[in-house]
């Protein structure tokens, strides 16, 4: 099928930011479709300001394309505006490389990243014209893939999508592209046939070939609907990102989006242990791009971008075997990267980490951001991010002494086992920090930025029932009341009714399909945007298919409970999640395996790997997590739900 | 080796879906074509130094043209790369330098002519006076184009109101319209006006509210741009002149300002739009 252009370009000029819709980016393609290709169209579930940037498709987009055996284009989310111009011209969803169709594609894949993005996905399934459930598609029909961090609990997508991709996508994307090749080449047509081959590929569930079990609110199991079904799905992992120095080209854009500057990936993976944190806990072990491919990438990206500034990007960049070194060699000049501004987006909170930050930042010293996630010593040992207070002050005073003024600090509230007390004690650190600031200047500004924690699958808060939203909202009114008096001190907040909705999708079962189609039949598209989200949309859809806030979102699992996601695994074992659960409880911390003795939590052993890390020992400065300075007292009982079977 | 002098002048096309860009987005993409071609360009002083280009009256989102206009300073200190020189440039250097620089920014954006300055002309802002839109249009209604501008242009005051530093203020528009001319096409009409920029431009969308609500634009191409000196207007740069500043001793208009009506025609049958 050839180009909407024609059709597209009269609307343009009637929608808001049209360059959203054009493509045309420094490095983008327009792939020439050859009889036998398997033609992959991958989607960003959001506006493209938002999708543009994120590194995962990109990666997508050039090693499919750099295949013979394949093609791939790209398509985000259309505005409303746009949306509503689309349906009334009758244009269907399309790429922005070569504005075919989106069902003239093979596969449509998703990238995944926030549970709030799904009825995006329906409505952009939809502007396709493809059948919305996958079960109503037949064997010509465009499958529907989803990937990245939220397929970790792919249920609430299950009905409506082919297949979940779970893990690093560099090489099953090859392996699903020589799958389809061959069923085409032997004429297959059958969906459940192909369903079946999908699902030998490691690391693609189909949830099609599987039947979960209920009893009232809970899962009690889930069949297998054909013998070729593997029981357990295991994640993929690219164990040594140096064989995939990816993005090659990169994407450049024409007009402004979120992260507009070079991305360099350093690592993967991360071993702090927090563990509210999904990311630190799928996406095990740890695997550090090489140096001087570091180095290599940035001198290419800044040479053929343009960009005037990198992003070193990881969980955790600051703990880069050797991070300075590398800072130091990319800022030389005889290294050929140029004028060049490099920026570590994810800072540890010590003195060290922001001397580092000092030494790099050229020009205006705006803002720093940390994130101590706990407003006291005892809540940050429940969740394991083990800042200490002397860490914090000492963070924010070299930042303020190295010239920056506003210091923004995040946290979550709602967590396990708070107290008012701990919701209290983040004022208190703000406040702390405000007279440091004064110190050295009257003019400083402290942000403290607080959301409402969201349990997530595959993590040792997985069974934790989350704040109802009157509940964080007590919380945010305290802090408000706290802070009132305190100047120089702002308090922000994420609202409250957006983490519930949230909750819905993050643990939810497969019957938070039918939930999230009412949403967004409902006109509930873009529910990551204020303006265009309201929580009674979601209780209208949830209790019309016999549900609520408290039965999904605010409920407390059991441990003999089966969890949606049971039959999916990132490595991790479950006892290992649970044993974190229990030391959460006890306020008690774990180390970081990459300096101290493995605990095994199954990444490495299930995956037969181990840390892929330049350097053996802890980097130098504070003590987060490092086994420097953890004042473990007795473990304490709290009593708190979720409770042992 | 490429020679820049420290003051050019470059005129541009931007045609095709890439006219559905911002201005800021033009200037962001002209920066980064810079700095990916390592062109000398010289830099602004201060905490954050971005290089230093100043462009003419801004092109609306979705406009295309064939008569922009750039002014970029270039700086020996700035020279990073043995292909590139600041100093006594030649038209062989400003073609070369045209064709590096049009390879580096994104298809429908073409560099058409580049003339050295000698730092004493105005500022595109200042110096263009008047420019000419080709504008295609739909009207759903009656009465025809052509009768609604003669009735533009026979009143006396077209009155729109805008915003200024934060207050309505009421401005009369018909003293930017200089010349407004309309044919008919098979799906409306196409308006070839000639826009007076001083004191206060004026905006395309402003002057289709004058013709009518029901008016429904197409496409838009601004096809000139002219400074006005003595009565006489001229072209900052004409398409395909690439000219350096003229040695004092000859005459000063001779080679940069001419136009050149056949390169001008060759262009507008290369339109891509």
């Amino acid at each position: 099928m050839t180009s909407l252009w024609n059709d597209i370009e009269p609307i343009l000029w009637r929608v808001d930011k049209p360059a959203r819709y054009i493509g045309g980016e420094v490095g983008s393609l327009e792939p020439q479709r050859h009889e036998g290709n398997i033609n992959w169209l991958v989607a960003y579930p959001d506006t493209y300001e938002i999708g543009l940037p994120n590194t995962g498709l990109t990666i997508l987009y050039e090693i499919l394309n750099d295949r013979d055996d394949a093609t791939c284009e790209r398509t985000y989310a259309p505005w409303v505006d746009m949306e509503k111009e689309m349906r009334g011209a009758g244009i269907p969803l399309f790429s922005v490389d070569s504005f075919r169709p989106a069902n003239s594609f093979d596969i449509l894949a998703f990238n995944v990243a926030a549970e709030l993005t799904y009825t995006n996905v329906l409505n952009m399934i939809d502007l396709s014209g493809i059948p919305l459930h996958a079960a109503d598609r037949g064997g010509d029909d465009t499958f529907v893939f989803i990937g990245g961090h939220c397929t970790y609990n792919p249920e609430p997508m299950a009905t409506f999508v082919d297949a979940a991709v779970l893990g690093d996508g560099e090489e099953v994307v090859g392996e699903i592209t020589a799958v389809m090749a061959t069923w085409r080449a032997e004429g297959v047509t059958d969906r459940h046939e192909m369903w079946c081959r999908l699902a030998q590929i490691p690391g693609v569930y189909v949830p099609g070939l599987y039947r979960p079990t209920f009893e009232g609110e809970r899962q009690t199991g889930i069949e297998m609907l054909d013998p070729r079904a593997p029981a357990v799905v295991e994640k993929r992992t690219v164990y040594d990102l140096g064989q995939w120095p990816y993005p090659r080209r990169g994407l450049v854009p024409l007009t402004d989006v979120v992260h507009d500057r070079l991305n360099v990936e350093v690592f993967r993976g991360c071993t702090r242990g927090c563990r509210f944190c999904q990311a630190g806990m799928i996406t095990r072990p740890v695997r550090e791009r090489p140096r001087h491919q570091v180095v290599d990438m940035v001198r290419a990206g800044m040479e053929r971008t343009g960009y005037d500034e990198v992003a070193l990007t990881s969980l955790s960049t600051a703990d880069y075997s050797g991070i300075e070194d590398v800072v130091t060699e990319i800022m030389d000049p005889a290294a050929g990267c140029g004028r060049v501004n490099v920026s570590l987006p994810s800072l540890r909170v010590d003195a060290f980490t922001v001397g580092t930050a000092a030494a790099i930042q050229q020009g205006r010293k705006s803002g720093l951001t940390f994130a101590p996630e706990g407003g006291t010593w005892r809540m940050r040992r429940v969740i394991n991010k083990l800042i200490s207070e002397e860490d914090l002050y000492a963070a924010t005073d070299a930042a303020f002494a190295q010239g920056w003024q506003r210091v923004k600090l995040y946290f979550l509230i709602g967590l396990p086992t708070e107290t008012d007390e701990d919701v209290l004690g983040i004022v208190e650190l703000g406040r702390r920090v405000v007279e440091i600031g004064r110190k050295y200047r009257r003019s400083i500004t402290v942000t403290v930025s607080v959301g409402g924690f969201v349990p997530k699958p595959q993590t040792p808060f997985q069974w934790f029932g989350q704040d109802s939203p009157d509940e964080l909202q007590r919380k945010i009114t305290l802090l408000r009341d706290a802070s009132r008096d305190v100047k120089g001190l702002s308090v922000r907040w994420h609202d409250p009714s957006a983490s519930a909705a949230e909750g819905v999708s993050s643990r939810g079962d497969r019957r938070m399909g039918a939930v999230l189609e009412r949403v967004w039949r409902d006109g509930g598209t873009f529910q990551e945007w204020g303006e265009m989200f309201t929580l009674e949309r979601w209780e209208r859809a949830l209790e019309a298919e016999g549900f609520s806030l408290a039965s999904v979102s605010e409920r407390d699992r059991r441990r003999d409970e089966c969890v949606p996601w049971a039959h999916l695994s990132a490595g991790l074992h479950e006892d290992f999640l649970w044993g974190e659960w229990e030391s959460a409880l006890a306020e008690a911390g774990t180390e970081d395996c990459r300096w101290t003795p493995c605990y095994d939590c199954g990444a490495c052993t299930t995956l037969s790997l181990e840390h892929h890390v330049a350097s053996p020992t802890a980097p130098a400065g504070g003590s987060q997590g490092t086994g420097q300075g953890l004042d473990l007292r007795t473990p304490v009982s709290l009593g708190v739900k979720p409770v042992s079977a | 080796m490429i020679v820049l002098p420290p003051r050019l002048r470059v005129r541009y096309v931007r045609v095709g879906r890439v006219r559905f860009i911002s201005q800021r987005d033009t200037a962001r993409i002209f920066e980064r074509a810079m700095r990916r071609l390592h062109a000398p360009v010289k830099y602004s002083e201060g905490f954050s130094p971005h290089p230093i280009l100043s462009f003419s009256a801004a092109l609306p989102t979705g406009g295309a043209s064939e008569a922009e206009y750039l002014d970029v300073r270039f700086d020996s200190a700035e020279v990073t790369d043995e292909r590139f020189a600041v100093g006594e440039s030649s038209e062989m250097s400003l073609r070369a330098f045209a064709e590096a620089l049009s390879a580096v920014l994104p298809v429908g954006m073409v560099v058409t002519g580049a003339v050295e300055l000698d730092g004493s002309e105005l500022s595109l802002q200042e110096a263009v006076a008047c420019m000419r839109w080709e504008v295609d249009v739909r009207a759903s209604e009656p009465p025809t184009i052509d009768v609604r501008i003669a009735n533009l242009m026979a009143s006396a005051e077209i009155v729109v109101e805008r915003q200024r530093k934060g207050r309505p203020v009421v401005d009369n528009i018909r003293e930017n319209i200089a010349v407004m001319e309309s044919d008919a096409t098979p799906e409306g009409a196409r308006i070839t006006v000639d826009l007076l920029t001083h004191p206060r431009g004026i905006r395309l969308r402003e002057l289709l509210t004058a013709l009518g609500s029901d008016i429904e634009l197409l496409r838009a191409t601004r096809t000139h741009q002219w400074i006005d000196q003595h009565g006489e207007r001229y072209e900052p740069v004409a398409v395909g002149t690439f000219a350096v500043v003229t040695p004092p001793a000859l005459s000063e208009t001779d080679s940069a300002l001419t136009r050149s009506p056949s390169r001008e025609r060759e262009q507008h049958e290369q339109r891509t739009d």
